[in-house]
C-alpha cells in the first residue's frame, strides 16, 4: 500500500476518537442528564438529595415539546449523600449521568454538616468533575428554586451556569464559585472558602414574558431567583453572608471585580461612575508581635452619567468626584473587612495566604489559631482612583444656565 | 541476534522522551516526593543534576562498547556464565516495568474513563497492538515513536497555553521558605532515580549509526523531557493548586479536564487521553522489546520474537492476580519507597561495578572492543553502499 493510504487510513482509524461523545457502552437515550442537583441535610439528620434532570422530550428536546416541562426533579433522602443519589434510581428509570451537571446546591444545614464527606465523594466519583458552581440557598425549602421563573432559561441549572459565563461582567454583587475554587480554598493554608448565594425572591413587577410551556403569564407571579451576596466559611462549616454591598467589596480587594458602578453625589445632583479596572494589593507588616494589612486599591473610573451640572469636562470637578469615590469606597471597603473580621471571623480575603507568602516565619508561628488572631489584626485601605469622563459629549446635559 | 536494524538519532530520542514522559502524564510522582510543596519544580531543576550523575557510568559503557550490543558488553566485561548472571537483573526490571507500566496504565482507564470494563478487555485491547510492534522490533518502535511524540509534545504545547489565563503564581510562593535543603536534594534524587530511560539508550544505541553521537542524543532528550515535565509539573500545580494536585490520582488529567478554549470548546481532556493511550502503550511495547531483546541474547535463540508473547501473557496474568489488581498495590509499587530503590541498582550499581570489572581487566577488553567497533562500521558502510545512501536520510 502507498503512503498516502496508509495515512489515509490512520486518519480515518483516528477520526472516531475525536468524535467520540460517550465515555462508555451506556445509550444516551437511557441517561437522566443532571443539569443541577440540591445537597440538604434535614432536621431528623437524613441527607436529602433534589436532581434536576433534563427532559429530552420537552421543549427543545428531540420529541418536540408537546407541553412537557424541560426538566424534572426527583428527590430521594437517606443516611448519607451517596446512598441517596443511588436511591434517585428508584423514582426515575433512566441511569442518573452527572457529568453535564452545572451547579450544586447546598442548603445552610448541609454546610453545618458533614462537608467533608460530601467533597471526598465529589473529587472520587469519575462522573463528578470539578467544573460545576457551589451555591448555597437560602430558602425554607430549597425544592421551591426549581419552580422559580427563571428568565430566558429552561432549567436552574442553564440559569446559573448563564448568568457565571454571561452576565459576571454585570454583577459585581455576586460570586461566581466553582468547585475547583472551593476546593483550593478549602485545602490552602491561610484563606477560607466562600460560595455564591442564590435566595427566593418575589417578583414585584409583572412579567409579560411567556413561562416556559409556552402559555402567557404562566408564572409570573412566582418568586423569582436572586443570585447576589456569598457565603464564607471557617474551617470547613459555614459561617454567615455577606450582602449585595460587602460582596462587591470582596470582589474588589481580591481582585475578581470585572466592572462595577457607584453612584455618588457630588455637587447638585447623582454622578453615575463605572469602575473599568481595579486592582488590588495586600501587604503584610510584622512589627514585633503585631501584624497588620495593608490593602492598596488602584482604580480606573469613569463618569458614565451625570446628572446635575457638575463640568466633568474640566479637571477639578473630576478631582472633587474622585476624593468623593474614594472616601465612599474606603468606608465600604472598611465596613466589609471588619464584619469579615469581627462577626464571621473566616479570613476569606486571604490575610493569612498573603502573610505566609511575605512572612513564612511568622505564618508558621500563628497559623494554628489564625482566625483568631486575624481578627484582631489591624487593616489599613488606600485608594488611588483615576476618574475620567466618557461617552460621546463633553459637558453635562445640564448646564447651570438652564 | 536478529538481524541489526537501523535507527536514527530522532528515532532514539524519541523513545527515550516517550518513555519518560508517560509516568509524568499519568500520575506526577514528582509532587508526593520531599519537600512536596510548592517547591518540588525546585527540585525537579535540581533532578538533573543527580540524572546525569547517576546514569554517567552507563553512558560511559554505551560510549566505550560502541558496536556491542548490551549482551556482548557484559559478556565481554565479566565472561560468559557471570555475564548472563549479571544481566539477569537487567530482564528482571525489564519485565518489573513492563507489568508496573501495564497495572498503572490499567488502573487509570478504570478510574478515570472506564470503569464498567472488565480489566482482562482492557488488557486485551492493550495487548494486541503492543505485541505486534514489539514482535516487529526496534525499527518499528523507532518510527512510531516519531509519530507519536509530536502528538504528545503537542497537547503539553497546547494545554500550557491554554492554561495561561488560569495559572495562579501565588500557589508557587513562599519559595524556598518550607523546604529545606536536604528535602530538596532527596526529592531531586528521588525524581533522578525514577529516571530509567537510559536503559533505552543502553540497549538501542546499538541501532545507531557508528557516526551518530549517543551523547548528543542522550542530552536531546533529557532536555525535551526536563522542559516538558518542567511545563506539566508548573501548570498543574499553577492551576489545581498543589495540595488538591497532590490529592489526584492523576493530576494532569484533573488539570486538562478544567480547561476550554472560547468558552465552547470543552472536555479537552479527551486530547490528553488521545495522545496519552498511545504513548503508554509504546512505552509498553519498548519494555517488552528490551525484555525479549535481552532474553533472545541469554538464550541466542537468534530472534527476540520468541519471547514477545510469552513475556506478555506473563504480565497480563501478573496484573490480573487479585492482590496485584489492588490500588494499594500500584500505590505501593509507584511510590518513592519501591520504584526508585529497584531501579537504582540496575541503572547505577551493577554498571558501576562493570565499569570497575572493566577497568581491572581493562588490557584483555579493549582489542575486543576495537574488534567490535571496526565491524560495525564495516556494516553500517555496506549498508550505505548497498542502500545508496544513508538509509535513514
Amino acid at each position: 500500500m502507498s503512503k498516502r493510504l496508509h495515512a489515509l487510513l490512520l486518519v480515518c482509524i483516528l477520526t472516531p476518537v475525536l468524535l467520540t461523545g460517550c465515555w462508555n457502552q451506556k445509550e444516551p437515550n437511557n441517561l437522566a442528564i443532571l443539569n443541577s442537583i440540591v445537597y440538604d441535610l434535614r432536621d431528623d439528620g437524613q441527607y436529602r438529595v433534589i436532581a434536576e434532570i433534563l427532559n429530552p422530550s420537552g421543549p427543545g428536546g428531540q420529541e418536540g415539546g408537546g407541553g412537557k416541562s424541560p426538566n424534572l426533579t426527583a428527590i430521594s433522602q437517606a443516611e448519607n449523600v451517596r446512598i441517596a443519589l443511588a436511591q434517585i434510581s428508584q423514582s426515575i428509570e433512566s441511569i442518573l449521568f452527572g457529568s453535564h451537571n452545572k451547579v450544586r446546591f447546598f442548603t445552610e444545614s448541609f454546610m453545618q454538616g458533614d462537608m467533608p464527606a460530601a467533597l471526598d465523594f465529589l473529587l472520587r466519583d469519575h462522573l463528578t468533575d470539578e467544573t460545576p458552581l457551589m451555591v448555597l440557598i437560602r430558602a425554607q425549602d430549597p425544592v421551591e428554586i426549581y419552580s422559580a421563573s427563571l428568565g430566558l432559561s429552561d432549567t436552574v441549572g442553564d440559569y446559573i451556569d448563564k448568568l457565571s459565563k454571561l452576565q459576571a461582567k454585570n454583577m459585581p454583587k455576586a460570586v461566581f464559585i466553582t468547585t475547583l475554587d472551593f476546593i483550593k480554598d478549602y485545602l490552602l493554608e491561610g484563606k477560607e472558602p466562600v460560595m455564591g448565594v442564590v435566595e427566593l425572591v418575589e417578583c414585584e413587577e409583572k412579567s409579560t414574558s411567556e413561562d416556559k410551556t409556552g402559555e402567557q403569564g404562566g408564572k409570573e407571579h412566582g418568586p423569582k431567583l436572586q443570585y447576589e451576596g456569598l457565603a464564607a466559611f471557617r474551617e470547613g462549616r459555614f459561617a454567615g453572608y455577606l450582602d449585595g454591598t460587602e460582596t462587591r467589596a470582596y470582589n474588589l480587594i481580591t481582585g475578581n471585580l470585572k466592572s462595577a458602578y457607584y453612584s455618588i453625589a457630588a455637587g447638585d445632583g447623582v454622578t453615575v461612575l463605572e469602575v473599568d479596572k481595579a486592582k488590588a494589593g495586600i501587604t503584610a507588616n510584622v512589627d514585633g508581635d503585631e501584624i497588620s494589612f495593608d490593602i492598596q486599591l488602584n482604580m480606573n473610573i469613569g463618569v458614565i452619567e451625570e446628572g446635575g451640572t457638575v463640568d466633568v469636562s474640566k479637571d477639578e470637578p473630576l478631582d472633587v468626584i474622585e476624593s468623593a469615590f474614594n472616601a465612599m469606597l474606603i468606608k465600604e471597603l472598611g465596613a466589609a473587612v471588619e464584619k469579615v473580621q469581627h462577626e464571621l471571623k473566616s479570613d476569606i480575603f486571604g490575610f493569612g495566604a498573603v502573610l505566609r507568602m511575605q512572612h513564612p516565619e511568622t505564618w508558621k508561628q500563628v497559623k494554628e489559631q489564625w482566625n483568631d488572631t486575624f481578627s484582631v489584626c489591624p487593616v489599613r485601605i488606600s485608594v488611588v482612583s483615576d476618574v475620567d469622563r466618557t461617552g460621546e459629549i463633553k459637558e453635562p446635559f445640564l448646564t447651570e444656565d438652564q | 541476534m536478529t538481524k541489526k536494524p537501523d535507527i536514527t538519532r530522532a528515532q532514539l530520542l524519541c523513545m527515550a522522551v516517550l518513555s519518560s514522559l508517560v509516568f509524568p502524564y499519568t500520575f506526577l510522582p514528582i509532587l508526593n516526593s520531599p519537600p512536596a510543596n510548592q517547591d518540588v519544580w525546585i527540585a525537579l531543576l535540581m533532578s538533573f543534576v543527580y540524572i546525569l550523575a547517576i546514569n554517567a557510568p552507563l553512558l560511559f559503557l554505551m560510549n566505550r562498547f560502541r558496536g556491542m550490543n548490551i549482551n556482548e558488553i557484559v559478556d565481554t566485561i565479566v565472561g560468559g556464565i557471570a555475564g548472563k548472571i549479571v544481566i539477569i537483573p537487567f530482564i528482571l526490571f525489564f519485565i518489573y516495568c513492563f507489568t508496573a507500566c501495564l497495572l498503572i496504565t490499567s488502573l487509570f482507564i478504570n478510574i478515570y474513563l472506564f470503569p464498567g470494563t472488565p480489566l482482562w478487555a482492557l488488557l486485551l485491547f492493550m495487548a494486541v497492538p503492543m505485541c505486534y510492534t514489539s514482535y516487529k522490533g526496534a525499527g518499528t518502535i523507532g518510527r512510531l515513536a516519531t509519530f507519536i511524540i509530536p502528538l504528545i509534545l503537542s497537547t503539553i504545547v497546547v494545554f500550557t497555553l491554554i492554561s495561561l489565563r488560569y495559572i495562579d503564581l501565588n500557589v508557587f510562593r513562599p519559595v524556598l521558605a518550607e523546604s529545606t535543603f536536604a528535602q530538596l536534594n532527596l526529592g531531586a534524587f528521588l525524581t533522578a532515580a525514577r529516571y530509567s530511560e537510559i536503559l533505552i539508550f543502553f540497549v538501542f544505541s546499538y541501532f545507531l549509526k557508528q557516526k551518530d553521537s549517543i551523547n548528543k542524543t542522550y542530552g536531546g532528550a533529557l532536555a525535551v523531557f526536563g522542559i516538558s515535565f518542567f511545563l506539566i509539573l508548573t501548570t498543574t500545580m499553577g492551576v489545581l493548586g498543589v495540595d488538591f494536585a497532590k490529592l489526584s490520582w492523576n493530576p494532569y488529567y484533573v488539570f486538562t479536564r478544567q480547561m476550554d478554549l472560547f468558552g465552547f470548546i470543552e472536555r479537552m481532556q479527551s486530547l490528553n487521553t488521545l495522545a496519552w493511550f498511545p504513548a503508554s502503550l509504546l512505552k509498553l511495547t519498548l519494555y517488552n522489546y528490551m525484555a525479549s531483546y535481552v532474553l533472545s541474547g541469554v538464550f541466542r535463540t537468534g530472534s527476540h520474537k520468541y519471547f514477545v508473547v510469552p513475556i506478555a501473557v506473563a504480565g497480563f496474568a501478573v496484573c490480573l492476580l487479585p492482590v496485584m489488581n489492588k490500588s494499594s498495590t500500584v500505590e505501593f509499587l509507584r511510590s518513592d519507597r519501591v520504584f526508585p530503590y529497584i531501579i537504582l541498582p540496575v541503572i547505577f550499581i551493577i554498571p558501576l561495578l562493570l565499569i570497575i570489572v572493566y577497568l581491572l581487566r581493562k588490557s584483555k577488553i579493549d582489542p575486543l572492543i576495537d574488534k567490535a567497533k571496526k565491524a560495525a562500521e564495516r556494516a553500517d558502510a555496506q549498508l550505505e553502499e548497498a542502500q545508496g545512501g544513508s538509509p535513514n536520510d
